[in-house]
């Protein structure tokens, strides 16, 4: 018998999904933003169930307070700092080699997230910040892609499904992001595993629902999840749709096209790092830059990457010219080392 | 009416929902004095120091964000659900 024929044999046998719609999923394009707890467990999901091709974006690289939740990552991913979506795609590739995975080691903003996102079925949010995910909407409702909400903290989560023309969109629910500083993250209040399984659970249920097209099941309603308390609530949002919103009424999207183009020193909120975006498009030369580096401190190098360590500082360097400064949440300390040992 | 609470909200309620009687409370601006009155901690939660409600709460009645409809001033009658929360970050 087929591998495929026995691999899926479970989803032939679950009747809305069947041997005709195996097929419709083996023809599925999906983007996961954000290889953290909940794009691993997504990515899972996605892989294990067929769909045949599965775009991970991600900026970071693995670290060992990850392994308590990050289900694709091993301690050996965490003492090489490996980037999160090399990680995560030997991983997928073990589980499932007949998959396309489509690894990009980047950090989503408005000069990429049109080629990233714009050419699949379904995009699915792995993502911890809502800046990105207001730039997840505007892609969406611009090229009429679906997307689903995810978030988890401590032990509290919330979902809900994003299908432009349809529903209300993301800015018609929440009009502003928060102001940075006011929202928890892991890195403040902490995190518990199992949270993130439930939100991920009703992720990728919607996104197979989605991607089969059984429109009838889906559910566009606010889901809100906090397990210690023992709690679930649905909000219906159906009649949530802002007659006037900027974004899918007006089609205006401020955060492809933003105002301040030019701030490329952003404060990772909870996490005394500061990650600096290259002003154009690049791709370093990481011996070169040992060689320069290892003058002034230790430095440590990876096919994928560069850590450099000085006084109480250190300096992840990605390929793409993307630098993190840990040790620091302040952009003027970070700008200043930034200068001082990368250049500008 | 049925008021919901959501993350933080209920460490200061200490429970998830209050059923309210509507017949003194005409909008949202009423109902949250009221709640203030009664749970004092909401004052420094839901409002900044110059007494606009802070950008992450998010007020929902009957599932629209009152954003839309008239703010504080979004009238409210019995047998409405409003849901108070902060959209969750992380993942």
């Amino acid at each position: 018998m087929d591998i495929n024929e026995i691999r899926y044999s479970r989803q032939h046998l679950f009747q809305p999904i069947g041997k005709t719609g195996q097929v419709n999923l083996g023809n599925s394009r999906v983007a996961i933003v954000g290889m953290g707890a909940l794009g691993t467990a997504l990515a899972n999901h996605m892989v294990r169930s067929g769909i045949g091709f599965v775009r991970i974006i991600d900026r970071d690289f693995v670290e060992f307070s990850n392994l308590q939740r990050q289900m694709l990552y091993d301690e050996n991913d965490a003492k090489n700092s490996l980037p999160k979506v090399v990680a995560a795609k030997a991983k997928l590739q073990k589980i499932n080699s007949a998959i396309t995975v489509d690894a990009h080691i980047a950090d989503l903003t408005w000069k990429n997230a049109e080629e990233l996102l714009a050419d699949v079925d379904l995009i699915l949010d792995g993502t911890d910040n809502f800046e990105v995910r207001y730039l997840i909407n505007d892609i969406a409702v611009k090229h009429h892609v679906p997307w689903i909400y995810g978030g988890a903290v401590s032990a509290r989560g919330m979902t809900t499904t994003i299908i432009p023309d349809k529903t209300p969109c993301y800015r018609c629910l929440f009009p502003e992001p928060p102001a940075t500083g006011t929202t928890e993250t892991c890195d403040t209040i902490g995190v518990i595993g199992p949270i993130i399984h439930v939100v991920a659970a009703y992720q990728a249920t919607e996104a197979l629902k989605l991607l089969l097209g059984d429109e009838q099941h889906v559910d566009t309603s606010l889901k809100s999840f906090d397990l210690w308390q023992n709690d679930y609530s649905a909000i219906n949002v159906k009649n949530a749709k802002n007659k006037d919103c900027p974004t899918c009424v007006h089609h205006q999207y401020e955060s492809l096209d933003p105002k301040q183009k030019t701030e490329r020193f952003v404060s990772l909120c909870g996490r005394d790092t500061v990650q600096i975006s290259p002003a154009k498009k690049v791709h370093l030369d990481l011996d070169q830059l040992a060689e320069r580096l290892q003058s002034v401190g230790k430095v440590e190098q990876t096919p994928y990457l560069l850590r450099f360590f000085i006084d109480t500082y250190s300096f992840t360097i990605f390929l793409d010219g993307r630098v993190l400064i840990h040790g620091t949440g302040d952009k003027i300390t970070a700008k200043n080392l930034y200068a001082k040992y990368i250049g500008s | 009416m049925k008021i919901l609470f959501f993350a933080t909200f209920r460490e200061i309620t200490k429970v998830k929902v209050l059923d309210m009687s509507s017949s003194d409370l005409s909008d949202i601006q009423q109902l949250l004095t009221l709640l203030i009155k009664r749970f004092p901690a909401f004052q420094d939660e839901l409002f900044s120091d110059n007494n606009q409600l802070k950008p992450h709460i998010h007020i929902f009645v009957n599932g629209r964000n009152i954003i839309h409809l008239k703010g504080l001033s979004t009238p409210i009658t019995n047998g409405d659900e409003i849901a108070l929360f902060p959209p969750v970050a992380g993942g």
